[in-house]
């Protein structure tokens, strides 16, 4: 049999789109139109130095509470713009009104997945009362 | 003035003998000092370090924010460890996540640990416990029924399963924190940690 050019042409895209096909998993969302909960948000300085990781874990939003003793809660929205999983770590460090950092167990590295277009939430919450300030630091997962 | 000097082919033997040697051994796998956790080793079959670490924060930050704790009054309460029970097939020192765990409440301000009191009897530092008893002794210290408010106590479980030649581990740390005035617990937490991979590699 002879293999016209187009059929071997045919052959490739396919097999092409099934393979594209096979690494894209996204995740699908849904909530209330109106979401009840009124957040806090925070306004935030941005360092950027990595244009990949910023695709793959763009902050969307932040967010702040407090627990019931008086300690800062930080929530950070992150969005992962690519069609495929990612690996990220992140960390947050926490600073007390005179800028100080807190020595604190709390802030190490932890290793997060994000899926395909899915938005994750990134929690940290002070290691006492004393903390005021943070920083979230994001980096790529190797 | 011209130099006609012509060097000894042994000593440019040794030079570059030398010299590829210092090359060879400055280049190759020399020993250094890791302080980035992005950096250690990741084992697919045991408990590494920074699992240890990440285990340990994850189980202090949902302590702090827990409502039930908030409402503790007492500031510090007196907590003692109980039994955390490794069901791994690895040795291993729960000390690894409960000092870490001790450290974070302790520096919250809302938990002391008493090392005076311990399972079985057994004080973590019996010097502080003899101290403690001769005090109580010559000064006609009432000694009462109970002197810790709240015990830690928990599990380590771990599940592992193989995907030809693909290994995967879970190890599940499970934590209650109990209210020794009435014996429940006011907090509980279990958290996972899974890896999967081939073999051992460096970096997550």
């Amino acid at each position: 049999m002879r293999i016209m050019p187009s059929m071997l042409m045919t052959s490739v895209l396919a097999i092409g789109a099934i393979a594209l096909n096979a690494g894209c998993r996204t995740v699908n969302t849904s909530e209330r139109e109106d979401p009840i909960g009124i957040p806090n948000p925070v306004a935030d300085k941005r360092v950027e130095t990595d244009s990949g990781l910023r695709g793959i874990a763009r902050i969307v939003s932040i967010r702040e509470s407090e627990t019931a003793d008086g300690r800062i809660i930080i929530q950070v929205e992150v969005l992962n713009t690519n069609n495929t999983q990612k690996r990220f770590n992140y960390m947050f460090e926490w600073y007390d009104l005179n800028g100080i950092r807190i020595n604190t167990p709390l802030s190490i590295w932890k290793p997060q997945q994000i899926q395909g277009k899915e938005v994750i939430l990134l929690s940290g919450v002070g290691p006492d009362s004393s903390a005021k300030d943070f920083r979230l630091k994001l980096i790529e997962g190797k | 003035m011209r130099l006609n000097y012509k060097m000894p082919r042994g000593f440019v033997k040794a030079t570059l003998g030398v010299s590829l040697a210092t090359f060879a051994f400055g280049c190759g796998g020399g020993t250094t000092v890791i302080t980035d956790d992005q950096d250690l080793i990741v084992s697919n079959d045991r408990i590494d370090p920074q699992d240890w670490e990440r285990a340990a924060a994850d189980m202090s930050e949902s302590l702090l924010r827990s409502p039930s704790v908030a409402r503790i009054e007492k500031m510090p309460a007196t907590l003692v460890i109980s039994r955390i029970i490794p069901e791994i097939d690895e040795q291993v020192d729960t000390d690894r996540i409960t000092k870490r765990i001790r450290i974070a409440l302790s520096n919250s301000g809302k938990f002391e640990t008493s090392t005076t009191e311990g399972v079985g009897g057994r004080p973590e530092d019996p010097y502080a416990k003899g101290s403690k008893d001769k005090e109580e002794f010559y000064n006609d210290t009432p000694v009462p029924a109970r002197r810790a408010d709240y015990s830690l106590s928990g599990k380590i479980i771990s599940d592992k399963s193989r995907a030809g030649d693909v290994r995967q581990a879970s190890y599940i740390f499970q934590l209650s924190l109990t209210d020794l005035r009435t014996g429940n617990a006011i907090w509980e937490e279990e958290r996972r940690i899974t890896k999967q991979g081939k073999k051992n590699s460096v970096g997550w």
